[in-house]
């Protein structure tokens, strides 16, 4: 079974893996706002973001002839760009502190997603993936291996909770 | 179960994870228990805040030529034979695809789950359990039925035909909020269709559904006699091959109900429906009541709104006008005049429909304008006609319906 890359992105896929570089800068560029905002949403820190965008996109080049169409390309990038910000954050040495944090709060949204990005760590991680980006706890556990299912479900449970209550204080 | 567990137990329930036993137990305590339905309200409103979380933060200038200088700085000479030109249009439109399908991702997620048929049987709650009983006999007495039951579960099970196979899709679709890549849709879960993408599921044994673009449906029962979807917006089109098994369609407030035909249903972002028979026999249900359409008439329903006069898919505009002003905007015997005068003979099904909803004057005419063409079968009288007697106007409109499909038949 293969999925459905539109035409456009398949072309540009057969020319990347065909060595072509211009092409698979297009790739990226159709792809850069879904990678850059899962990285920066998951490392809460927009300079990081921009380093795991660019690895994301460095590693995808040399492993391009690696990927088949059994998965959207979209979500090929966004794994690699989800392991690399995971990696990040467990190599954040003990004291890395929140330099900048370019947040404003001017709306309920943003109200909504200065909490998530103020969560700590690994809360952070599993309500994103699940809950924003629909990954199952399977996936999860894939991408992070130290946690259990019911860990992770427990956690997911007790974030969504204080969120919650966060919305409605 | 008390409250403490139910609470922990509506994560999965939202989640689609909880399995049928803890579904029902939850439903059932949702019903009466004013506190765990607050919590499962917050819960609801806490993804509706997520679902309108901004799809994307902007990235900051200058990635891409970060990027590219490091990747083009690895060997310059390759990269000097390369002949390929960008099309920023085309980039541009596959960014806006991305971003659609994000959104339409997150959107589509846990409808199910959150569905309003929740809210809407709450009303009713289960009286309180009765005093002991004597139940071993009981038991005894019911033993055979419980067999019986038991038998019929099982005959039962096996019409379960989920998941449907899709067939084609042009373009990316998302199968409960996830870009699909089983290539099949199971009860339960949703279906949702782009801009640029269209689909065909098989329904085993019954036929196909066409799901156009920007359409999304979920698939509420997949079950030999009871196949069930709900077509929340766009367009589809039902080809139902099975001469006794309905293929029902639930809209807002009404459900169709399509047998062995071919019908298409489209929601618009009004909540506005069109349905057009095909061929095919087709009847909608609306607050217990039916009303059937025939083939190649069309019906137009408003908002949830009580179903509007069918009117044959050839009708000139002004027909279909004055139609609509009758039904929504209190056209009155005005509109019944202008409509009278103007229907032909393959309108006169639209006249009979009118009849229960126009005042008794005016039932004289329509009688007598839908007589010239077809005159009334045998039990059907004037009289039952100008009381609206529901029987006989089901019998008009079989005798009418057969004459219409002779006369089509011989041209």
């Amino acid at each position: 079974m293969t999925v459905d890359n539109t035409n456009y992105v398949e072309y540009l896929i057969g020319l990347s893996k065909g060595g072509r570089k211009r092409s698979f800068i297009d790739l990226c560029e159709i792809n850069l706002r879904n990678v850059y905002t899962i990285a920066y949403r998951l490392l809460s820190d927009a300079e990081e973001a921009q380093k795991v965008t660019i690895h994301t996109f460095i590693k995808s080049w040399e492993r391009i002839k690696e990927y088949n169409e059994k998965i959207l390309f979209s979500i090929w990038m966004k794994n690699t760009a989800i392991e690399y910000s995971i990696s990040m954050l467990s190599n954040r040495d003990a004291n890395y502190s929140k330099k900048k944090r370019p947040i404003k709060i001017s709306s309920e949204q943003e109200f909504l997603e200065s909490h998530i990005l103020s969560l700590p760590q690994e809360e952070r991680i599993i309500i994103i993936l699940h809950d924003i980006e629909g990954y199952s706890y399977k996936e999860i556990h894939n991408f992070f291996e130290g946690l259990e299912l019911d860990e992770i479900r427990s956690k997911l449970i007790n974030t969504r909770e204080y969120l919650i209550n966060k919305l409605t204080v | 179960m008390n409250c403490e567990e139910i609470k922990i137990g509506l994560h999965d329930f939202v989640d689609e994870l909880s399995d049928g036993f803890m579904k029902r137990e939850i439903e059932v305590h949702l019903r009466t228990c004013d506190k765990c339905f607050n919590e499962y309200k917050k819960i609801k409103n806490f993804f509706e805040k997520l679902k309108d979380l901004a799809n994307t933060v902007e990235p900051p200038e200058g990635i891409i030529q970060a990027f590219s200088s490091k990747l083009l700085e690895r060997s310059i000479k390759e990269d000097l034979k390369e002949k390929t030109v960008s099309d920023p249009e085309k980039i541009k439109q596959e960014q806006i695809n991305l971003e659609r399908g994000a959104r339409e991702a997150r959107g589509a997620f846990r409808k199910n789950a959150l569905s309003t048929s929740l809210m809407a049987s709450r009303i009713s709650k289960p009286n309180s359990p009765s005093s002991r009983i004597n139940w071993s006999k009981i038991i005894l007495i019911l033993l055979p039925f419980v067999l019986l039951a038991t038998a019929y579960i099982v005959y039962d099970l096996q019409k379960n035909n989920s998941p449907w196979k899709i067939k084609t899709a042009e373009g990316m679709i998302f199968i409960n909020g996830k870009a699909n890549n089983t290539g099949t849709i199971s009860e339960g879960e949703s279906l949702l269709s782009s801009d640029s993408s269209k689909a065909e599921i098989l329904i085993p044994r019954s036929g196909s559904i066409v799901v156009d673009q920007n359409t999304a449906i979920i698939l509420e029962k997949a079950k030999d006699g009871d196949n069930r979807i709900k077509l929340e917006k766009g367009f589809v089109t039902i080809k139902n091959i099975s001469e006794e098994s309905d293929f029902t369609i639930d809209l807002k407030n009404c459900s169709v109900s399509d047998r062995s035909g071919e019908i298409t249903v489209s929601v618009d972002e009004s909540e506005n429906a069109k349905i057009s028979v095909n061929f095919g026999f087709t009847e909608i249900s609306y607050n217990n009541e039916s009303y059937f359409l025939n083939e190649r008439y069309v019906c137009d329903i408003m908002d949830g709104k009580k179903p509007g006069t069918p009117y044959s898919s050839d009708a000139p505009d002004t027909l279909m006008k004055e139609i609509k002003n009758f039904d929504y905007n209190n056209g009155g015997e005005n509109s019944v005049d202008n409509i009278t005068s103007m229907a032909r003979k393959s309108d006169m099904l639209t006249l009979l429909a009118i009849i229960p909803r126009s005042s008794s004057l005016k039932r004289v005419t329509l009688f007598q304008t839908i007589t010239n063409h077809f005159p009334p079968p045998a039990n059907v009288t004037r009289r039952g006609i100008m009381k609206a007697d529901k029987k006989m106007l089901h019998l008009w409109w079989e005798e009418i319906k057969e004459q219409l499909k002779f006369i089509s038949d011989h041209k």
